[in-house]
């Protein structure tokens, strides 16, 4: 039972052999902004509580102190670093994401890479390198399972991202390519995560980017110890492909590996939701900025991608995590908050804190449903996911708007510029500004980097 | 259209807390605490077995680079290291050798990852014998029902129920062990959904993957009820959930498998403890080969072997290759044909170790006879198939032209022929005294006959490899 494509031998040499030079342009220029998000990510994400309890159930166990805790000015070992740490920056639906692999990538990969760079006292030029390196075993993978692996009930940010960060960490261990197989064979059995989280709450989405960052970590130490894993794990007539998908496709694992860097898909979302909800939320600011009053509005119809039914078409969130999964929710959000703000609208994390517990934005959104609509299914792709909305008021008249590219999709990038200044308002109260300045310029500089740990030797 | 949210479906993982939360040793019928005595003496005799395999020090040093405090005894030595990596530690001692207790049905092996969640522990809340066995118990029930829950669909999808279905089983005990409460035990069944994984290559590329997946479960059970402890939640319905573990790693969960009898029948009852260092599938089919061997039939006698299957394990254990020791222990030819070798020249008892089977890998004379065999779907096997048992079928064609066959439907450790205390502890002290000594063994072993009057876990921590 041989599969003719050898999947998991082919990652493992691309893995092994990327070298900064190797690299697209254009994702050695993305992956510093990408780092400067996750920072940012992370000091919003730092005082949740899930957070918090995170950090204490790993504190007393008492390890090796050799990697950071973003903002702490603390250290654990570097697999519980990366869990910390994966836990603060990707707890918020608020990151970097890839349409067709639909997983969070940054929030997994960073955090593992960051714990090990600090350990090994790599330079940034290295944590770019393997970080990039993980990213596009990450997505390849998410690519050639999707969608079925989501409407499955996995997650794939951290079944996906256990092979990105365990790839990432393992380029910094300098691992050659049969190692890097045995770790992405020990990594298939770690790939795990469920999305009843959808449907039910709680906090688990919370802790899952770090999760996955820790077990990448594990996982390319177990490699590193010389344990081995199946060569052909993802391929295989047993293997992860089969067994967490009923589509899977390996030819796009490999096909033009090397060459095109998937990676360059890989967008930052303007507002605190999953990726799959900023078009509509982009659609009801275009709605509400018509001078549209959310109580003179009887209903609304979101049209959406049939893959969002039953996965953001939930109305009536039960916590903050569920409102952030809810095309409807952050519709009556952005139809109530846009004529009180100044534009653009950007829904943070504490919007969703506070509207879920605002009984008329929760009657809006019990008022709003998803719909399946043929023009949107139709131009829903990979990278964009765009939404209709069609608001239907009490006087019987109705008011649509449409986005078919949101804003961080497709050829319409969050330019540098706005990271940046997202990056200094979510800072500010962590860090002077002269602080920022210095911080930035390390991270902008990324390639020039001597040491890892002088990342966080800021604040 | 819209999407309607689905009806409210029976809360299976919130009686499974129930359940977890509300057992006491004092609640347990006697023959379940005999069982959980019995399996607790397995448990260690099949670590005894792990200690000299080199994944162990391949797994130390991986932990070696994060370090640990010393909260929790790694089995028969004097380290200590954090409950979650001891729980890894000792998964890995005692979970890699498919020499350990098995659920046919549930197809999985509980104890290897129940009683490392238990050990993780124990110590640092100062549990009893008592609460020790109670803990286990919770946790070998609820791994079994999760298993029967999602069973055959999640083996043929290729998961190993030992590391997925393991990580419930882990967090169960872990949490009773805390003592949390029924929120609590929930919230840690429900972060562990998310830890649940494993599939089933190394059946066909071998490697050492499946050394770690008892261990990996383990550790997961126990992180799993440290973070709820801390008040970290999980999904209240991450088992019978639409986008739970049963649709996602199964064909849904048959809920009636998990809760029937729930609190009032043990299913670890229905544990099969082996007698030999092989798959459970494949223990009926060493029981015939060796009544033929006995019966004076010599490997070079042999002309062909036909063993007899049920369809499910076509493809899975019937791989003639086994060019690996984890490949010649999940091969029902390759087990067969060393049987049929080494019952020809030894006297019974005959046991396959990890060792004897590892010893044989290049033997000739065993894989001639491999070449010789075949595997075919038998009807009556297959309907001999049960969530407890594996039958099986060996038929031998004599280059003289007879044919001898035997067939045995009742696998001697299955609970229809259950090993008796007696031959547990006997095995134990077997293979136990020339690993840690001879008194050593036999004190332990009297303590471990008498589980409530163990005051301390550091009692069952006595034993130290020599």
């Amino acid at each position: 039972m041989t599969a003719t494509v050898q999947a998991t031998k082919q990652l493992a040499e691309f893995a092994a052999d990327t070298t900064f030079d190797s690299l697209s342009p254009k994702v050695r220029e993305m992956m510093p902004m990408l780092m400067i998000d996750i920072f940012r990510a992370a000091a919003v994400g730092r005082p949740k509580a899930w957070s918090v309890d995170t950090l204490r159930a790993f504190e007393g166990l008492g390890s090796k102190e050799t990697s950071s805790i973003f903002y702490e000015n603390k250290k654990l070992d570097a697999q519980r670093a990366a869990y910390v740490n994966g836990t603060y920056a990707g707890s918020l639906d608020w990151d970097d994401s890839h349409a067709g692999a639909l997983i969070h990538p940054g929030v997994v990969i960073w955090p593992a890479a960051l714990a090990v760079a600090e350990m090994t006292n790599a330079d940034g030029k290295a944590l770019l390198t393997a970080v990039s390196a993980g990213y596009e075993v990450a997505i390849r993978i998410g690519m050639s399972i999707q969608l079925s692996h989501s409407l499955r009930g996995f997650h794939g940010t951290t079944t996906c991202g256990t092979f990105g960060a365990a790839t990432a960490c393992a380029k910094l261990f300098g691992f050659d390519a049969k190692r890097m197989n045995s770790t992405l064979g020990l990594a298939a059995s770690y790939a795990s995560g469920l999305s009843q989280f959808f449907v039910s709450g709680s906090d688990i989405k919370r802790i899952h980017a770090g999760k996955a960052a820790a077990q990448g970590v594990e996982v390319a130490l177990l490699a590193k110890a010389d344990l081995t894993g199946p060569h052909d794990v993802i391929e295989g007539a047993q293997g992860f492909g089969q067994a967490v998908s009923d589509a899977f496709n390996v030819d796009v694992i490999v096909e033009d590996i090397g060459e095109t860097f998937h990676t360059e898909g890989v967008l930052l979302k303007v507002h605190a939701g999953t990726a799959r909800l900023q078009a509509a939320v982009e659609a009801a600011e275009i709605i509400a900025r018509r001078g549209v009053d959310p109580s003179n509005i009887e209903k609304v119809e979101v049209g959406v991608h049939p893959a969002a039914m039953g996965k953001l078409s939930w109305n009536e969130p039960v916590d903050t995590q569920q409102a952030q999964l809810s095309a409807p929710f952050a519709v009556a959000m952005s139809l109530t908050l846009t004529g009180q703000r100044d534009a653009p609208l950007i829904l943070g994390l504490d919007d969703f804190d506070t509207c879920v517990k605002d009984p008329a934005i929760r009657a809006l959104s019990a008022r709003t449903v998803c719909v399946i609509d043929d023009e949107i299914a139709g131009a829903t792709t990979r990278e964009v996911v765009p939404a209709r909305v069609v608001a239907y008021l009490k006087d019987g008249s109705t008011e649509e708007a449409k986005v078919m590219v949101p804003k961080g999709s497709g050829n319409n990038p969050m330019p540098m510029d706005d990271v940046v200044s997202r990056y200094r308002m979510t800072v500010s109260e962590l860090m002077s500004e002269k602080q920022t300045d210095a911080w930035l310029e390390k991270a902008m500089n990324l390639t020039v980097l001597k040491a890892t740990s002088d990342l966080f030797a800021v604040a | 259209m819209t999407y309607e949210r689905p009806p409210a479906i029976t809360p299976v993982t919130d009686k499974v807390a129930e359940f977890v939360r509300s057992l006491t040793y004092e609640s347990l019928p006697q023959n379940a605490k005999n069982q959980m005595t019995i399996a607790l003496i397995d448990y260690f005799r099949a670590g005894i077995a792990g200690l000299s395999m080199p994944w162990l020090e391949k797994v130390k040093a991986a932990f070696d680079d994060l370090g640990g405090a010393p909260i929790s005894s790694v089995l028969y030595s004097d380290q200590r290291t954090d409950p979650i990596r001891a729980a890894y530690i000792n998964g890995t001692i005692t979970g890699s050798l498919d020499w350990d207790d098995t659920h046919v049905g549930a197809m999985l092996h509980p104890g290897v990852v129940v009683w490392p969640g238990v050990f993780a522990l124990a110590e640092k809340v100062g549990a009893t014998g008592e609460q020790m066995l109670a803990a286990a118990a919770a946790g070998y029930e609820t791994d079994i029902r999760v298993g029967l829950g999602v069973q055959p669909g999640h083996f043929k999808r290729g998961f190993q129920a030992t590391a997925t279905c393991g990580v419930f089983g882990s967090a169960a005990a872990a949490a009773h062990i805390l003592g949390l409460d029924k929120d609590g035990v929930r919230n840690a069944l429900g972060i562990a959904g998310s830890y649940a994984g494993g599939v089933t290559q190394f059946f066909l590329s071998g490697s050492e993957v499946k050394r770690l997946h008892a261990s990996k479960a383990a550790a997961a059970g126990v992180e799993a009820a440290l973070i709820a402890a801390e008040g970290v939640s999980g999904p209240r319905d991450v088992l019978e959930g639409i986008q739970g573990f049963g649709k996602a790693l199964g064909d849904g969960l048959d809920e009636d498998a998990v809760l029937d009898g729930l609190g009032e029948e043990f299913l670890f009852m229905g544990l099969q403890f082996k007698p030999h260092a092989a798959s459970a599938r494949v223990l009926s089919q060493i029981e015939c080969a060796e009544t033929i061997a006995r019966s004076g039939v010599k490997p070079e006698d042999i002309e062909a072997i036909e063993i007899g299957v049920s369809a499910v394990i076509v493809g899975r254990l019937t791989l003639k290759e086994a060019g690996t020791l984890q490949q010649a222990q999940m091969s029902a030819p390759y087990t067969t044909a060393l049987t049929l070798v080494l019952a020809s020249e030894t006297p019974p008892p005959l046991i396959l170790s990890v060792n004897t089977i590892g010893e044989h890998l290049g033997d000739a004379r065993v894989r001639a006879l491999v070449d010789r065999t075949t595997c075919v779907v038998d009807p009556e096997i297959d309907a001999g198939l049960t969530d407890e048992y594996a039958a099986g079928r060996v038929t031998v064609a004599l280059k003289d032209g007879r044919k001898v066959s035997e067939t045995v439907m009742l696998p001697k450790g299955c609970w229809k022929r259950q090993m008796e205390l007696d031959e547990i502890a006997e095995r134990f002290k077997v293979v136990a005294s020339p690993v840690v000594g001879e008194d050593a063994a036999a004190s332990w072993l009297a303590k471990a006959m008498q589980p409530d009057a163990v005051k301390s876990a550091a009692e069952f921590l006595t034993m130290r490899a020599k």
